[in-house]
C-alpha cells in the first residue's frame, strides 16, 4: 500500500460511516447509501492527493453524494437517474404515536424528489443555513428556499401526515 | 396564537420531526467496516471492457489545464510522416503517418506553470506536444500507467466510444475534444486535440504505438 491509499485508508476507516449515514439520510436508502458512497470514493479517489491537498476532504465527497442524490440515484445503474418514487406501501391513518409519526415522515420524505429531499435533509437533519446548503448543492439560495417551501408543502399535504391530530395535541407530540 | 405565528410554529414542529425521523432513519447506519479496501480492490481488479482485460490501478487527474492550442481543426487532411517524440522518459510516442495531421511535428513540452497547470499527474509515463511550424492548432499524446480509461471517462464525462473499440472520448474543451484508448499491455493513451473531431482523436489514440 503506497502512501496516498494508506491516507486515503485512514480517512475512509474514520469518516466512513459518517459519510454513509449522511448518504441514507439523503437517499433513504441504506444500501443505495453505501453503494453510493462507494461510488463516489471510487471517483475520488484518483484525485486524492489534490483533494487532500485542498483540506477538507470531507466537505468534497459530501457535496459528490449531495450532487449524486439530488439528481436520483441508482446504484444497478451506477449512473445519476431520476428515483422512483416509493409507493405501494400501506398507509397510517392514526400517527399519534411518535414512532408512527416518525416513520410516516420518513415514507413522506421517500415520495419527495431527490432535489426537495436533499434540501430538506441538508437544512433540517444536518441543521446548515440556506446559503450553507445552497453551496452544497451548487444552486442560489432562492432555489433552496423554492425547493424547501414546496417540500414542507408536500410533506404538510402528504396523505399520511394530513391526519396528524390538530395543533392542540401536537403541541406535545410534535416537539 | 396569530395565524403568521401558528403556521411558524407548525412548520418548526414538522421540521423537527423531519430531523428526529432521519435521524432515527440513519443512527444504526454503519459504513462497512472494509469500504476503504473495497475502494482500493476494485481499482486495482482487470477491468474488461469489450473483451479487453486491463490492469485496474491507480489513477491520475488530468492535465487540468495544459494549453493546447485550440482552433478552427487542421490546417489540412493529408497523411504526415511517422511522428516520434524526442523527449525523455521511458517511451517513445510513434504516432502512425495518416494520424495526425499534415504538418504537425512534435513539439517542446510547455513549461507547466507557463500553461496554468494546477495539478500533478499521477501515472503520467510520458507526453508529447505536436504542432505545425506554423503554431496553431495542435495535439496533444499522453501515456499513463495504472490510470484507466474509465477514470478518464468519469474525469472528463465521456461518452463510450464505438469507433476506437478501446475507451473513450468527448470534449475536452470550449473547442477541443479528448479521446482515452486502453492498451492490453495495461498502458492508457490519452489524446487531445483541437477541433471537434472525437473520431479522429479516438482514431490517433487507437494508432498510436508506445515503444518501450
Amino acid at each position: 500500500m503506497n502512501e496516498t491509499e494508506a491516507e486515503f485508508t485512514s480517512f475512509v476507516r474514520e469518516r466512513g460511516t459518517a459519510l454513509t449515514r449522511f448518504a441514507a439520510a439523503l437517499t433513504g436508502d441504506r444500501h443505495q447509501a453505501e453503494d453510493l458512497v462507494q461510488a463516489v470514493l471510487e471517483r475520488a479517489f484518483p484525485r486524492w492527493k489534490r483533494i487532500a491537498r485542498r483540506g477538507d476532504p470531507e466537505w468534497y465527497l459530501r457535496r459528490s453524494i449531495v450532487n449524486a442524490a439530488k439528481d436520483g440515484w441508482r446504484s444497478d445503474t451506477r449512473t445519476l437517474t431520476v428515483l422512483e418514487r416509493v409507493g405501494g406501501e400501506e398507509p397510517v391513518t392514526l400517527p399519534f404515536d411518535d414512532y408512527v409519526r416518525r416513520d410516516a415522515v420518513r415514507r413522506a420524505l421517500r415520495d419527495l424528489s431527490p432535489g426537495q429531499r436533499t434540501v430538506i435533509v441538508l437544512r433540517y437533519w444536518e441543521g446548515l443555513t440556506e446559503a450553507e446548503t445552497a453551496a452544497l448543492m451548487d444552486v442560489s439560495v432562492g432555489t433552496v428556499k423554492s425547493q424547501t417551501h414546496r417540500a414542507m408543502r408536500a410533506l404538510r399535504g402528504s396523505a399520511e401526515l394530513r391526519d396528524a391530530p390538530p395543533e392542540s395535541e401536537m403541541a406535545g407530540g410534535w416537539r | 396564537m396569530t395565524g403568521p405565528d401558528e403556521s411558524a410554529a407548525r412548520l418548526a414542529a414538522l421540521a423537527a420531526l423531519v430531523r428526529e425521523s432521519v435521524e432515527e432513519e440513519v443512527r444504526e447506519v454503519a459504513a462497512p467496516h472494509d469500504l476503504a479496501e473495497r475502494v482500493l480492490a476494485r481499482r486495482r481488479r482487470p477491468w474488461s471492457l469489450r473483451g479487453l482485460t486491463i490492469p485496474l490501478a491507480a489513477v491520475a487527474t488530468a492535465a487540468a489545464v495544459v494549453a493546447l492550442p485550440v482552433g478552427l481543426g487542421f490546417p489540412g487532411d493529408g497523411p504526415a510522416p511517422t511522428q516520434t517524440a524526442a523527449v525523455p522518459g521511458d517511451v517513445e510516442i510513434v504516432v502512425g503517418p495518416d494520424d495526425l495531421p499534415a504538418g504537425m511535428r512534435p513539439q517542446e513540452a510547455p513549461q507547466p506553470e507557463a500553461q496554468g497547470q494546477t495539478g500533478a499527474v499521477d501515472g503520467l509515463v510520458k507526453r508529447q506536444y505536436y504542432q505545425p511550424p506554423e503554431g496553431g492548432d495542435g495535439a496533444m499524446v499522453e501515456v499513463y500507467e495504472g490510470v484507466t480509461a474509465r477514470d478518464f471517462a468519469e474525469l472528463y464525462d465521456l461518452r463510450s466510444l464505438v469507433f476506437a473499440g478501446c475507451g473513450f472520448s468527448g470534449r475536452w474543451a470550449r473547442n477541443a475534444v479528448i479521446a482515452a484508448c486502453e492498451r492490453e499491455d495495461g498502458l492508457l493513451v490519452v489524446v487531445r486535440i483541437s477541433g471537434s473531431r472525437q473520431e479522429k482523436a479516438a482514431q490517433i489514440a487507437a494508432n498510436v504505438e508506445v515503444v518501450r
